[in-house]
Parts: C-alpha cells; structure tokens; sequence
C-alpha cells in the first residue's frame, strides 16, 4: 500500500529508535576505531608522543621492505591454508562416519566437539606441555613406543614450531567443523543413495556426485570460518610461543600487536592491521563468489 | 541402502566404531592430562608425565584458587558475560525488527553497514581503541569491556536475527497493528517470544567468545581485581610457569563452569552452532 510522505517519515523515525542503540554502539565502539585506523596508518603516531603527524603512505612504504612484516604474512597464509585444508578433510570424514547410523554417534559428536569450547589459553598451556621437549608427553611417549629417534622440540624448533601449532589448531576445531557438516549430511535424502545404490555406484563416485555438492553450502561456511578464525589466530600463539623461536610462529596479528603495545609504534601497527583487514576481505569475497557457485539449491 | 545389504554392513559398521572411539579417546587425551596433572605433586609430574597419579593432591585447586585470585576472576567474568551477553540479545533483536520487517532505502542501508562489519577483525579497531578507552579513563572498567562486546558483536548479531525474523509469518502482527497496538508492544510482546530460537544461538555463540574472549580484556582490564578468568589465567602462568601442577589446577577450575554447561545444554550448543552456519 502507497503511504504518505509524512506518514513514512514517520515510519523511518521509529526504526530509527529501535536500531539506535546498535548503531550507537557499533559507530563509537567499532566503526569509528575501524576508520580511524585508516587515518593512523598514515602518521607516525608512537603513542607516546602528543603530537601525531600526517606521514602519507610512508608506514606502507617500510611495510614493503620489512622482511618480518612478510614473514608474518607468509606465516599466517601458510597456517591458515594447512589449518583449513586438513581439517575440512577431517571434518568431512568425520562426519560421513558418525552419519552411518553409529550407536554411539551422539557420544561421538560431544566428545569430538567439546575442545571447541575451551580458552586458547588452556589449550595452549595444555599443548606446551604436552610438546615440552624435557618431560613432554609426546616425546616420553614416541620413546616408550620405540621411535626415540623422531624425539623433537616440537614448539622451540623454527621448523616445527608452525606445524605443531597447526596440530593444536585442527586438534581443536575439527569438532566444531564437523559438527556443520553432520547438519548437512542430515538434510541429504535417503532416496538420492538408494537410486544411486541400485546403479551400482563406487563409494567415491556417490561422494563426489551426491554426499559432496549436497554439503556445499556447509563446506562454504566451514572453509570460510577457517580461513577468517585462522587469519585473526593470536591468543594461541601469544600464549605457547609469542611468535618464537626466533620469528618461526610469527603472524600478522602478533607482529601488530607487539609493534602497538611494546614498541610503541601504533601508527605503524595500524598500517599492518589496514593489511591484514584488506588481506581477509580480498580472500573473504574471492571465496564467498567462488564456493557459492558450487553450492546446489534444494 | 537395500536391506539385503545391511547384514553385510554390520562387520564395517562395528570397525567404524572402534576407529572412532580411538579417535574420540585421542581427541580426550589432553583434557584427561590437564585433569589428572592438576592433581599430582611436581615429582609425580616428572616421574609419570601421563600416568595415573600416585596421589591425589586436591589442595592444588585451592591453592591455585587463592594464589591466581580466581574468586575475582569468575565475579568478573560472570559479571562481564551476564551483562553484555542480555544486552546483546535485547539491543540486537531491537535493531533486527525494522531492518527485517520496514524495508525502506534507510534500512536497507544500516542493514548493509551492519553485515560489511562481519568481515571485519577485531584488530582492525584495537589500536584507536585502545586510544578511545584510554581517553575515557575506562581503562579498568568493566563498562569498557562490556561495550566493546556489544559493539563488536552487533553485525552478526543482527544478522542472525535479521535473517530469523525473515522466515516467521507476519500475520501476528499485521492482526496487532490493526488492533491498534503499537510497534514496541508489538515487538515485546509478539516477535521477540517467537525469536526463541534465534535468542539461543545468539547466547551460545556469544557467551562461548566472551567467556573464553583474551586479547581485549587483556588490554583494558590490568589489574588484578578486574581482570576475566583468561586474563588471571595468563598472570598466573607468568608467576608460576614451572609448576605444572598448579598452573592446571588453574587450567582445569577455568575450564570446568563451560564444560558443565556444554555437558548439560549440549543439545543446544550443536543446534546453536548449526543454525548460526547454515544461515549463512
């Protein structure tokens, strides 16, 4: 129905009251600190200093000759890839499993979700223990097992540093992956495996045929969850290896955050987080417009 | 699956099952370790890193529970989580029902302001938040804490909701509008009972991240008698990082208030989770 100028000003003012409080919160506590990061990435802002002067692109310009900035960056796409792939895969499996009509699948389902649930700093603490290359768990155990030789410092190796934090990662959000795709799998109808059972279809052509393109819009989500959750990763890493030994574990988060609250350096902190955010968002879209294709609409 | 195969399935099905228990138990383990060192004296520690302990040692928990302040840190935490997590849902919902329900160019626009922020990391804002709060003398505060919670949780938040609202009729209230009721009684008294569901994954997903949230609080709540459980948790660590036993004590007192809760609403954890996906 065609309403009145006066009465729709009306209308606009009352929604206004009702999304007030959100846009007032968001605008002060979010989006006018998000914006004025793009202002500080161009001043050289110390935090320290009461004056704040306008530098241009020079902060962007040192980004591109720091060798730690890339080895952040090259840290962070490598944990992000590792971590993502290998527990989608784990996830998916998983899930086909536990959806074979288990007895024990709601069991299953809480225990494989419930390191979710846990603080990164527990999680963290719990891992270095286990990984201590002194009284370690792991070490004691590949010992006891006869495989003395693959004893390792799992988290003060430069080399396994990443990779054992990896592990911690998938160890603690495969659950949660998996727990997506069940929902998906759950949605598949029967009938679909029936017809495919009577053309004698191999396990892997009913995967890639049916299971797979019903779950894509699951994997979307998963895939995207993953690469956003992994590419923000700080407190872990902040708490079991502080971006150590040397500069083996140290990703964008960690780089920025020790550039604003130790050296002082904000304006330049606020440039590496202005590319970390343009990072996420190009990966973000690109995988959004990628994945949705996929997807098949029931 | 044909019947005359399902006989043939059982042998695959009982080896399914003991994969998966093997892999439940790995997935247990570090829980199971946290648990039983946080009973062990240091040298039951060092003698049998994964063993049953010798001894239980349970003033470890009391011991960590006085040294760690952790009475401060479960009342803050508390305190923080409550508060933010029921004005979440009001303020959310509130700003749900004329972007679900008024389409108009305005609404459409803070629709759209809203969901671009969902991209958004978090340290993106940190550094001038840091500055904002710090300019406020809120640093210390739980009111610093608690708005940035709201802030930052808003875009998916309202997202969620928005998207909700979306699929319940709309008959309810077009009947109330005729009756003459107006929109805020409409909301309060109509919508919001019906957006139960989505009110739920909102609790779950969000207690689950201000619980266990690290990084902001850190930086705003310093002292002692503010800081969240993680926050005591790390200090403590940094006081106390070669006696094991104590730190999971620790580990294990911060842990145990959300495994309980998941434990008893599990249910609604994995319909949380799911529905917070799928919507996407």
């Amino acid at each position: 129905m065609e309403q009145l100028p006066g009465l729709r000003k009306n209308q606009n003012f009352i929604s206004l009251l009702f999304y007030g409080p959100a846009l007032v919160f968001a605008i002060v506590f979010f989006i006018y600190p998000v914006v004025s990061s793009f202002y500080y990435s161009l001043t050289n802002w110390n935090g320290l200093a009461q004056t704040i002067h306008f530098t241009g692109l020079a902060n962007f310009q040192e980004l591109i000759r720091d060798d730690k900035f890339y080895g952040g960056i090259r840290n962070t796409l490598l944990y992000a890839f590792f971590v993502t792939v290998i527990q989608n895969i784990a996830a998916i499996a998983l899930a086909i499993v536990l959806n074979t009509s288990l007895k024990t699948k709601n069991i299953l389902r809480t225990v494989f979700f419930a390191p979710a649930i846990l603080s990164a700093l527990v999680v963290g603490y719990a891992w270095s223990f286990i990984y201590n290359p002194l009284f370690g768990v792991l070490n004691s155990l590949l010992t006891n097992i006869g495989l003395g030789g693959w004893v390792q410092d799992w988290l003060g190796d430069p080399r396994l540093a990443l990779g054992s934090l990896i592990v911690v990662t998938v160890w603690q959000f495969t659950g949660y992956a998996m727990v997506i795709y069940l929902a998906g799998l759950q949605g598949i109808p029967e009938e679909l495996y029936e017809a495919a059972a009577i053309d004698g279809t191999t396990p892997w052509k009913k995967f890639r045929h049916i299971t797979f393109p019903l779950i894509a819009p699951a994997f979307t989500i998963n895939v995207l969850l993953s690469v956003i959750g992994t590419m923000k990763i700080f407190d872990l890493i902040y708490v079991t290896t502080n971006g150590g030994p040397g500069y083996a574990t140290e990703t964008m988060t960690t780089l920025l955050y020790h550039q604003a609250f130790q050296t002082n350096r904000m304006g330049y902190g606020t440039a590496m987080a202005v590319v970390l955010f343009l990072i996420i968002l190009v990966l973000s879209l690109f995988q959004l417009k990628t994945l949705r294709k996929r997807e098949v609409v029931m | 699956m044909s019947t005359s195969e399902s006989s043939s399935f059982k042998p695959r099905l009982v080896l399914g099952e003991i994969g998966m228990l093997l892999i439940a138990l790995i997935i247990l383990f570090p829980l199971y370790l946290i648990m039983i060192t946080a009973v062990k004296s240091p040298n039951d520690i060092a003698m049998a890193p994964f063993g049953w302990p010798k001894a239980f040692v349970f003033k470890n928990f009391a011991q960590a529970w006085q040294t760690g302040h952790f009475d401060w840190g479960f009342r803050n935490s508390v305190l923080i989580t409550v508060i933010s997590i029921t004005s979440i849902v009001f303020i959310g919902a509130l700003a749900a029902y004329p972007l679900a329900r008024k389409p108009s160019r305005i609404n459409n626009l803070v629709y759209i302001l809203f969901i671009s922020l969902i991209m958004v990391p978090f340290q993106m804002a940190m550094i001038p938040l840091y500055k904002l709060i710090k300019g406020l003398e809120w640093i210390n505060t739980f009111r610093a804490v608690i708005c940035i919670n709201i802030a930052t949780s808003m875009p998916f938040v309202i997202f969620l909701y928005t998207g909700f609202m979306k699929s319940i009729p709309k008959e309810l209230e077009e009947s109330a509008i005729i009756d003459g009721c107006n929109e805020f009684k409409i909301f309060w008294r109509i919508v919001f009972p019906l957006l139960k569901p989505a009110t739920a994954t909102v609790i779950i997903l969000n207690t689950l991240g201000i619980w266990n949230d690290f990084l902001m609080p850190m930086l705003f709540l310093q002292k002692a008698e503010y800081r969240t459980i993680p926050v005591a948790l790390f200090a403590f660590q940094g006081q106390y990082n070669n006696n094991w036993s104590l730190l999971f004590a620790a580990m294990t007192l911060a842990m145990i208030p959300m495994l309980i809760m998941f434990l008893i609403l599990q249910k609604n954890f994995i319909k949380g989770i799911t529905a917070g996906s799928v919507k996407g």
